[in-house]
């Protein structure tokens, strides 16, 4: 394979004191991160947390106000350069009156060993599309070009940020077995995501941010027991969300409806008490906290 | 390179818009003015036929180069970033991408010049026509790409549409300068599209182009160009 020696030379990203201050906006401040070669990163947080402004950063689009980017020990704009990096941003960057074929024939014509033009088409599942004008093409099928676009240099790291924002079920369970078969290459990428439940099926590691800093780092089994603790559903039909905060072990409290859920610390005497207080719960359920909780409450704790 | 340029192309060719337009409305202009004006004096034809070719190029090469608002409205260049293209070469495919579309634009009055107002020149005559009004038009596409980078993508059609009108009239492709007072010739004599005209009056009289026109010309290619160079840089530094 062309590129495993610098895929072997050392970290594929290595990320130290970032930061990007936009005035008095701290967009990212702070960020410290390395990544291997072949792990799968999926980058987590609520809006304006700095995802994207990290990926900026990580593909030399915006330069640091502090701290330094090396992506396989070269500057950012030198491995995008190189065509060791692909990228897919968060949306646009098509031209609509563009054919698919004069599309990702113009990205590939930039660099100097491209991947053939059938098989970019069929890796990204666009190959009955060649022929059609991008804005004819769907929200999924346009973000199948980008994909095209990025995979066209056969790149060592793959970054996309928001990659299935626009597709519908079926169009992203595509999407990502076109990614897995690309991963299973041994290629490192780096994912944002607003979908959880994406991190957790496809992402080895799991780094959460807000407000521009790193707030959790690791599998996604890690990230999720920093939350530790686990999610109590029940109907109760009334139901007073002041009067359920006081039960023990109750970290959250979110009322909809006679549907009551608690995020708890304890839950074995959250569930006493509210058995207890609450004679009329039924449809009683206790579940192991997900990534979606741990992500609300890392996200939400130290914003209180 | 060459792909960026070949891809810009085939986009504008493409488009049946910019035929009508852009390319057919000063073909029809010509023909309509001719044959009102032009009907006992043959050599206002060719003064008409030269003046609606030079228009056409200007609004050609500024429509082309202005299209740039809107493909950076949707974060194209973005994406050109992300792959190995210089900014050198983005610039020169964008600017020779609106050379290149201006060239049927000066290729149709002319053959309707010939077609329906028996226009008639020789080879060597038609050959220096072509190649001097293509060349006139380097400062204008340069030109439409500088709004491009500057304008949104709201303001480009109207931005271009304002420079192109302003650099047609006053440039004296609409009027004959000779009926107007003698300070518009003056202002005439400082834009790119009244060389452009001359270099093709010139031509037509088998002379070289002026050497004030040269060097207005080149004077507005090294001008709006450098201005291209600190708007684009500003552009992709805005992160």
């Amino acid at each position: 394979m062309r590129s495993t020696d610098t895929v072997t030379r050392g970290a594929a990203v290595h990320i130290r004191g970032l930061a990007k201050h936009y005035g008095d906006v701290r967009a990212v401040d702070g960020v410290d991160m390395t990544i291997a070669p072949g792990e799968v990163v999926g980058l987590l947080g609520p809006n304006g947390a700095g995802k994207s402004t990290t990926i900026d950063m990580l593909l030399g689009l915006a330069d640091p106000t502090r701290g330094t980017v090396s992506v396989f020990g070269r500057a950012p704009r030198d491995a995008v350069g190189a065509g060791l990096v692909g990228a897919m941003l968060q949306s646009g960057g098509l031209l609509d009156d563009a054919t698919v074929a004069q599309t990702v024939g113009l990205f590939r014509a930039m660099y100097p060993n491209p991947l053939p033009f059938k098989e970019t088409l069929a890796r990204a599942g666009i190959a009955e599309l060649a022929g059609r004008r991008v804005g004819l093409l769907s929200g999924g099928e346009k973000q199948r070009v980008r994909f095209a676009s990025a995979l066209v240099s056969d790149p060592d790291l793959l970054v996309l940020d928001e990659p299935t924002v626009a597709m519908d079920v079926e169009g992203r369970r595509e999407f990502w077995t076109a990614m897995r078969s690309y991963t299973d290459t041994g290629r490192t990428v780096v994912f944002a995501t607003h979908y959880l439940a994406e991190a957790e099926d496809y992402a080895d590691r799991v780094v959460l941010l807000r407000s521009g800093q790193v707030v959790a780092d690791g599998s996604v089994s890690q990230v999720r027991a920093l939350a530790a603790g686990r999610v109590i559903t029940a109907k109760i039909p009334h139901a007073d969300e002041s009067a359920l905060t006081t039960l023990p072990g109750v970290t959250s409290v979110l009322v909809r409806g006679a549907i009551v859920e608690l995020t708890c610390a304890d839950s074995d005497r959250a569930l006493r008490e509210l058995l207890a207080r609450h004679p009329q719960a039924h449809d009683v359920e206790v579940r192991g906290a997900g990534l979606e909780a741990a992500f609300v409450t890392l996200t939400r704790q130290e914003a209180a | 390179m060459g792909a960026l340029l070949t891809f810009e192309v085939s986009r504008i060719v493409r488009s049946p818009r910019f035929f009508l337009f852009t390319v057919g409305f000063p073909l029809v202009m010509f023909l309509v003015f001719s044959s009102v004006y032009g009907r006992s004096d043959p050599s206002t034809v060719d003064y008409l036929m030269i003046s609606m070719a030079a228009y056409g190029a200007v609004a050609a090469s500024i429509v082309t180069g202005s299209r740039t608002a809107i493909e950076r409205q949707v974060g194209w260049n973005r994406q050109l970033r992300l792959t190995p293209l210089s900014s050198v070469d983005y610039l020169v495919s964008k600017v020779a991408a609106a050379m290149v579309v201006t060239l049927p634009c000066l290729v149709l009055v002319f053959a309707g010049g010939v077609l329906f107002e028996h226009v008639s020149l020789g080879v060597g005559t038609w050959t220096q026509l072509l190649v001097f009004c293509w060349l006139g038009v380097l400062p204008t596409a340069v030109l439409g790409l500088l709004i491009g980078l500057l304008a949104t993508g709201d303001s480009a059609q109207a931005m271009g549409m304002v420079s192109m009108l302003a650099l047609s009239m006053l440039g004296g492709l609409w009027f004959p300068l000779n009926t107007l007072p003698a300070v518009m010739t003056t202002v005439a004599q400082a834009l790119p599209s009244y060389w452009l005209a001359e270099f093709g009056h010139e031509a037509l009289a088998g002379n070289a182009p002026s050497l004030q026109g040269v060097i207005t010309m080149a004077a507005w290619v090294a001008a709006v160009g450098a201005l291209v160079v600190v708007r684009y840089r500003r552009d992709t530094a805005r992160g």
